[in-house]
């Protein structure tokens, strides 16, 4: 290893991938990127990061089905994730949240800050 | 010399032997003194025995009899005859041989005439007797009944014998004209005019009297007048006839007051006769009909319709209705009855006919019929689904929208019970609502589904409700099916729209953070000097970009907020909590903005402040709100936070030292998109919903939320929540033991104890305090328990407070017993010490709750 920690982004927008992947390099990680719940899965079984990020609303799996494939993953169920969601309909989301365990989750628009606070804590 | 008998003996004791002692034994000339046979059972023998006259097997025995004048030899043997001439004394003559024959030819003759004349009787006996009526032979001279026969005794009663003791006047009345009299006048009537008929009034041995016929022949018996009477009982024909007279009168009586009109006629159907009641209805009198033809008053020809003038009726017909014209032209309806007049022999001799006026009855049947028409096509062209059932749920009446519902024919419906014709759901909801209707509901609503032609679900309202003759008796019930197919789908759009709509809402929240994010991630990677540095200028610029987006941000966020409390879409999770750590969070949380710029933050919370019912997440919100509010627009000294008991609720002020808001503004706060207008306002980057979004929230809790100002001098920002409901308690016992033991067991967040000692404080602590429920020993050292709750019963304010009594131990109980316990509070609740805390609480708990 090249003491380069590892981060698995998985989210549909683009933009947000450009700029998030951008300051995740910036801020001395490795970034790999999937554009959907099915890739996010693939990618962490065949990356095996240290920190996945991802998004609440992905086409083909959403980000509770990969949350709860990845959990279920003997490999992959300790590799810490942190939930971006744009969605702030509280009741329905937190049910859904508390069913899966999801431990880490930011609201969009989160403050950049706060996110890359959230991730050192978590691996740096 | 007729003094002397001639005694004689018979010889033979054949026929001829007791023919003989029969003739000869009664003669007065002549004495049998024996009979001799060598047969002892020879008839002769059998009769003499019979007559007490000697009997014997030789003659020689009787040669002693000194007086013996005579012997008979009827043996008819010439031997015995002179064997007899040979033995006999010489004094004794014999008869025998010819003069033998010669007299018994004679007694044969003589038994013969006799024989005759017996039988004359015994045939006249058996006529007399046998008569059916009843015959007296009565003497002219005297009137003495001299012979009666069988028929007269069982008349009368009298015994053959007794009648012919007594006079004509015993069997009578005896009162004229029925008198012992009046009866030898017609005997002597009969003698003088011949045979006599009248009615006699007798009178039998029992008293009792009847009517007869007597008919009286004047006979010759014997050269002797005699009078035949002849009784016939006709006491029968006489009632019969009274009978028929009494009919006859009815009969007329019944014509003259029916209510029918009855009129007769003869077999030319002339009519013969016409009552009251007809002349009554038609119009015409007696007078006018009779002896006229009866079609005169027949709207038509009616040859083939009435029962009078159809020839090949022989039957009467009943209730047939047809048209009459009255007199006066008018046309009227009437139910007639027709039947046939015979005489004896069954030949048609006429016709009676009585008629009844039905025009009315016609006329409401006919209106009643128009009526239900009427009543009927409401009911067929109706656009529910009606039915029309009896209490055994099967369909009487079913309209057009059914059939068409259900897809089936009137003839497979009618009839049907209501489980054949529909799915098991429905016939359970009708089954269930007539029970229902039965137990005294009106009519019952429910939901339900028609499975129609093709398999087609057809939604509808079933609406069952009580069917009623005209008694009110429940007689079924009435189904309608309203087709609410358009409602539901009105229904469901309106449902689609709604979601529509959330999801509209949440899609907008989602679609507008998402680039929200990538430009506050952009703005950020610039700001942050991770794209490279920048001068101070374009960080201003990149500053002011990020503010507003944030702002942005804020009013998504508060924009949606509003929406789903507005729209009632917001779910509150209230609880039972403690404002106190939710103010001193907040407090902790925002002191370090306040004093960076340069305020105070400080909190105020009564100690022991009640819990509240709240939302922590959303009260939080509230206050966090009031407090970047007043930190926003405080510029010096600084910004508290109070809580304290207020009533039944909690008061939390937020008070700040900042400008405070004129007047006419303070109606204006708490409204949407209302922002004072102030420059300081905008740049602090409100979004003009804060206050109308914690309106809501207070709202939503049951609180009020106000502000209260002076302007320049600052504002406070109150709102209050309702407290844990918590039950006063108050203990009356001088016991200490027991006041600690209801601390004890109610002690915690629901009940506060409180005690007095004794009864007269508990009166006064009642009237300070206002417990939600005493509990009381009766007896304590001052008053006792009744009297205190005499005292709390006059106050109207404290008399509906509950109260618990306890009875004390042994040596209490017994002052308890001479106690007189008022009828009011003999129902009042009570436990017995030592009292179980399970049932404590469970009492105290169920008092507080009835007093609810």
């Amino acid at each position: 290893m090249n003491g380069l920690k590892k981060i698995l982004i998985v989210d549909d927008e683009p933009d947000i991938m450009k700029s998030v992947s951008f300051r995740m390099k910036k801020a001395g990680y490795g970034v790999v990127e999937a554009t959907d719940g099915q890739k996010g899965i693939d990618m962490a079984r065949s990356e095996k990061p240290d920190l996945i990020l991802l998004d609440w609303r992905l086409p083909i799996k959403d980000g509770g089905e990969v949350y709860q494939e990845l959990k279920a993953d003997e490999d992959l169920k300790d590799i810490p994730v942190i939930i971006l969601t744009a969605s702030r309909e509280t009741e329905a989301l937190d049910v859904k949240l508390q069913s899966i365990g999801a431990k880490h989750v930011l609201i969009k628009p989160y403050e950049p800050s706060e996110l890359l606070q959230k991730i050192n804590e978590l691996i740096g | 010399m007729a003094e002397k008998k001639t005694n004689v003996l018979i010889v033979g004791a054949g026929k001829g032997g007791a023919a003989l002692i029969d003739l000869l034994h009664k003669s007065p000339n002549m004495h049998v003194v024996g009979i001799v046979d060598i047969d002892s059972d020879a008839p002769g023998i059998k009769l003499a025995q019979y007559l007490c006259i000697p009997t014997g097997a030789d003659y020689k025995e009787f040669f002693k009899e000194k007086d013996l004048d005579e012997i008979i030899n009827v043996t008819g043997s010439e031997k015995i005859h002179r064997q007899i001439l040979q033995e006999k004394p010489d004094n004794v003559e014999l008869i025998g041989g010819h003069s033998a024959k010669l007299m018994w030819g004679l007694v044969e003759e003589q038994k013969k005439a006799k024989e005759d004349l017996k039988e004359f009787e015994d045939n006249y006996r058996t006529i007399f007797n046998s008569a059916t009526d009843a015959i007296f032979i009565q003497d002219v001279a005297t009137g003495r009944i001299v012979d009666v026969n069988n028929k007269a005794c069982e008349l009368l009663g009298y015994s053959e014998d007794e009648i012919k003791q007594i006079d004509i006047g015993t069997i009578s009345l005896n009162e004229p004209p029925y008198s012992q009299q009046d009866a030898m006048n017609w005997m002597q009537k009969t003698i003088s005019e011949g045979a006599q008929i009248f009615e006699w009034r007798a009178k039998r041995k029992d008293g009792s009297l009847f009517w007869a016929e007597v008919n009286l022949k004047n006979i010759t018996v014997a050269g002797e007048d005699r009078i035949i009477s002849v009784f016939r009982d006709i006491d029968k024909r006489k009632e019969s006839e009274e009978n028929l007279r009494n009919a006859k009168e009815y009969a007329e009586l019944i014509f003259k007051v029916t209510p029918s009109a009855i009129f007769t006629v003869d077999i030319d159907r002339v009519v013969t006769s016409w009552n009251k009641k007809a002349e009554d209805i038609t119009g015409y009198s007696a007078e006018e009909m009779v002896g006229r033809k009866c079609d005169i008053f027949a709207n038509e020809p009616c040859n083939e319709k009435c029962g009078l003038y159809a020839d090949d009726v022989q039957k009467p017909i009943s209730g047939k209705e047809c048209t009459i014209i009255k007199k006066d032209g008018t046309k009227l309806f009437i139910s007639k009855n027709v039947d046939l007049l015979r005489d004896e022999q069954g030949n048609v001799i006429g016709g009676i006919e009585s008629f009844v006026d039905i025009t009315v009855q016609k006329r409401s049947q006919d209106m009643m019929r128009s009526a239900y028409t009427e009543l009927d096509q409401i009911f067929q062209s109706a656009g529910d689904g009606m039915l029309v059932f009896d209490k055994e749920l099967r369909i009487v009446r079913a309209n057009k929208t059914l059939l068409e519902l259900v897809g089936k024919t009137r003839r497979e419906l009618v009839a049907e019970y209501c489980g054949k014709v529909f799915d098991d759901f429905i016939s359970g909801v009708i089954k269930d609502s007539m029970e229902r209707i039965i137990d005294g509901a009106d009519h019952v609503n429910s939901d339900v589904t028609i499975t129609g032609v093709g398999g087609v679900t057809i939604p509808c309202i079933l609406t069952v409700t009580s069917f009623r003759n005209r008694d009110g008796d429940l007689v079924g019930g009435i189904g309608s099916f309203r087709d609410i197919t358009e409602r539901k789908s009105a229904e469901k759009a309106l449902l689609d729209n709604i979601r529509l709509k959330s999801n509209f809402t949440s899609m907008v929240s989602h679609e507008l953070r998402t680039p929200l994010t990538a430009i506050k991630e952009g703005i950020g990677i610039v700001l942050d000097g991770s794209a490279g540095d920048i001068n101070e200028e374009q960080e201003d610029f990149l500053a002011t970009a990020k503010r507003n987006v944030d702002r942005l941000g804020r009013l998504i966020n508060d924009v949606l907020d509003f929406t789903k409390l507005q729209s009632g879409k917001m779910a509150m999770k209230v609880s039972e909590n403690d404002i106190t750590a939710v103010i001193e969070d907040i407090a902790k949380i925002q002191k370090p903005v306040a004093e960076e710029k340069g305020l105070f933050m400080k909190t105020e919370i009564v100690p022991g402040i009640p819990n509240a019912q709240f939302d922590q997440d959303r009260v939080t919100q509230v206050i966090m709100n009031l407090v970047n509010n007043a930190l926003k627009f405080t510029e010096e000294g600084g910004v508290t936070i109070s809580a304290y008991p207020k009533g039944q609720e909690i008061c939390v002020s937020v008070d700040d030292t900042g400008p405070g808001i004129k007047d006419s503004d303070l109606p204006k706060v708490f409204q949407e998109f209302r922002q004072i207008e102030d420059a300081k306002t905008r740049k602090a980057g409100g979004t003009g919903l804060g206050l109308a979004i914690s309106r809501e929230i207070i709202q939503r809790h049951g609180g009020r939320i106000w502000v209260e100002s002076v302007h320049g001098k600052g504002s406070q920002f109150k709102f209050t929540l309702p407290v844990v409901r918590k039950y006063k308690i108050l203990v009356v016992d001088d016991e200490e033991v027991f006041v600690n033991f209801c601390t004890n067991v109610l002690k915690g967040e629901e009940y506060e104890v409180i005690s007095a000692g004794m009864g007269m404080d508990g009166v006064n602590i009642v009237r300070e305090e206002r417990p939600d429920l005493i509990i009381m020993d009766m007896v304590l050292p001052d008053i006792n328990g009744y009297e205190v709750i005499g005292r709390l019963r006059s106050e109207k304010e404290l008399a509906a407070i509950p109260v618990l009594a306890v009875s004390g131990h042994a040596e209490k109980l017994k002052e308890l017993d001479k106690m007189e316990v008022p009828a009011e509070s003999s129902a009042m609740p009570r436990l017995t010490k030592p009292i179980d805390p399970t049932l404590f609480t469970n009492t105290v708990k169920e008092l507080l709750a009835l007093s609810e």
